[in-house]
């Protein structure tokens, strides 16, 4: 079983070197690039020799990389994690406020980028001029190490950072155990889906959009060289149709918007631009279960996935199609302890983080003496181990009947009205308001339906549920730089 | 580039992308409402419109876009 990066690097060789790693459409070229298993290691190599060249003792160090989604960032990506060195990623997408504050907090010896940040946020520069090293260099180097194996599994590997719903970013620190802790669970479901379909699940190509600077991005390309699949970049959602029909895929991991795309699609009668693609990985946020339905209805395996930064993605995946479990994110990881504190899903074992990055405080909160870590997240498990997400522990509305309300529940029920661009439901004086953006120039029209759909809606609720007052924002509800909704 | 001929190129792209009949196209007509668009087709015919009219759309500017006559509107003061 491959349990370290070093070991993953080497099993690129030794069992996948003819094998296609990468494929990505190259603007210049006009046309796609592949790059099979033995040069995606060869480059890791050498990017890791370039590395060791300019710092002999990086081990332990941190190096950030603050970059677009694309080849070179995965050949930086494990070069570092090959090191020794420890890697925290960035978001490309935050402003130069919060990218200094956690680069304030990581304090990396030396940052890989791409110039694209910093043609933006000449502070960067200003900053840490002398940390910057071209993300390419790796190119035209003389150099490469094999690198050595992880000398400590428990040791800091990573820093992944996590968005809180209020304040600041916060470091999960991973170590090589806790991120090689999951793969089995990413990986046996694709013979489960050969069993259940029939499909040759070995020749599976993964389409992938994901942010690289995230958990599910840095899992998802390990768990794909393990199993000595090819992943397709898309680098850019402008091209997502061009670079679906220019790399044909089997496997997409999809967000709700993507979700809704595709589904899209389906229902008008253009499933050919789709290619091959019939596998989806559902995550991150709840998905709409009459659009899952429905694309099982067309033919399309839907699996469903839960898990967090802060467990490697760890959690509950859902490869039962059949509707009556559609309302579950799945059934547990077997390698994984989970339990139920006051209706808050725990989870204790491998996967679950060191803690966070010189947050001792925010560390506890979440994360008890005994290694359980809580997840914030409201759940019922069933008698066959089916995982139920019910709320969020942190924006659970409770009413003066001390009746327990989950507002995402309500807002994504708001948000199936077509007039509504996105919502936010709280608690106004013991009752339960809306607070509804309907984009620009949306008037009476768009409140007169929003209000008809809320009527609509009430009637299909339990008293307590019951949305008792609408007001229409004047802007976009306000967001962090991850996107997910503050809630004042 | 006049108006008429900037909203001739948005309805070729519609169709090509989005198989729309130019039939089916006004000015006024609600990107995402009427022309039942998603937002990656959304996204792709801002690709085209970049490569057609040779410019950078920057994200942002995504958001003004509601109905056809402001696509127009916007790529008429960039080229027209």
């Amino acid at each position: 079983m491959i349990s370290t990066v070093y070991q993953l690097v080497n099993n690129m060789e030794a069992s996948h070197a003819g094998k296609t790693a990468i494929q990505y459409y190259d603007e210049a070229k006009g046309g796609v690039v592949s790059i099979r298993y033995e040069q995606y290691a060869r480059d890791i190599r050498r990017a890791a020799g370039l590395l060791l060249h300019r710092d002999p003792d990086i081990r332990g160090k941190k190096v950030c990389l603050l970059a677009r989604n694309g080849y070179d960032f995965l050949v930086n990506m494990f070069s570092v994690l090959l090191t020794g060195a420890v890697l925290a990623p960035l978001n490309l997408q935050k402003n130069w406020d919060e990218i200094q504050y956690e680069l304030d907090l990581v304090e990396p010896a030396y940052i890989l980028h791409d110039g694209e940040f910093a043609a933006r946020e000449p502070a960067l520069a200003a900053a840490c001029g002398e940390k910057l090293l071209p993300l390419d260099g790796y190119n035209t180097s003389a150099w490469s190490d094999a690198g050595a194996e992880c000398a400590d599994p428990d040791a800091l590997s990573v820093i992944l950072f996590t968005s809180g719903t209020t304040g600041r970013s916060k470091g999960v620190m991973i170590s090589q155990r806790n991120l090689f802790a999951p793969m089995d669970f990413y990986c046996l479901p694709f013979a489960d889906i050969e069993r259940q379909t029939g499909w040759d699940t070995s020749t599976f190509r993964s389409f992938s959009v994901l942010p690289m600077f995230h958990v599910a991005a840095l899992t998802s390309s390990i768990s794909w060289a393990i199993m000595g699949n090819t992943v397709n970049l898309c680098t850019d959602l402008k091209h997502f149709y061009r670079d679906l029909a220019a790399m044909d895929s089997e496997v997409m991991a999809v967000v709700p918007v993507l979700l809704q795309t595709i589904h899209h699609d389906v229902v008008r009668g253009r499933r050919a631009r789709l290619g091959s693609l019939k596998v989806l990985t559902c995550g991150a946020a709840t998905m709409d279960a009459g659009t899952m339905s429905d694309l099982i209805g067309a033919g399309f395996f839907i699996c469903q996935m839960y898990g967090l930064t802060e467990t490697v993605g760890d959690g509950a995946w859902n490869n039962s199609q059949d509707l009556a479990d559609i309302h579950s994110v799945g059934l547990r990881d077997p390698k994984r302890e989970y339990k139920l504190d006051e209706g808050e899903l725990c989870i204790r074992g491998d996967s679950v983080m060191m803690g966070y990055y010189k947050d001792p405080e925010a560390t506890a909160e979440v994360l008890d003496a005994e290694g359980w870590l809580h997840t914030g997240d409201l759940a019922r498990i069933d008698e066959r181990g089916y995982i139920f997400l019910t709320g969020r522990k942190k924006n659970v509305i409770i009413l003066g009947s001390g009746e327990n309300v989950s507002p995402e529940e309500l807002e994504a029920k708001l948000d199936q009205c077509p007039a509504v661009v996105e919502s936010l439901v709280r608690e106004e004086g013991g009752k339960i308001g809306a607070l509804v953006w309907c984009g620009e120039n949306a008037g009476e029209e768009a409140r007169a339906a929003v209000q008809a759909h809320i009527t609509e809606l009430n009637r299909s609720l339990p008293l307590y549920k019951r949305i008792s007052a609408l007001h229409l924002a004047d802007g976009p509800l306000p967001r962090n730089a991850a996107g997910k909704l503050l809630r004042g | 580039m006049s108006r008429t001929e900037i909203i001739a190129q948005i309805v070729g792209i519609l169709e090509d992308v989005a198989e729309i009949s130019p039939d089916e196209v006004t000015e006024d007509s609600v990107l995402m409402d009427d022309l039942d668009l998603s937002s990656m087709e959304i996204l792709t015919i801002v690709a085209d419109l970049e490569e057609t009219f040779g410019i950078r759309i920057p994200e942002k500017e995504l958001r003004s876009f509601v109905t056809i006559s402001d696509l127009a509107d916007y790529l008429s003061a960039r080229v027209g």
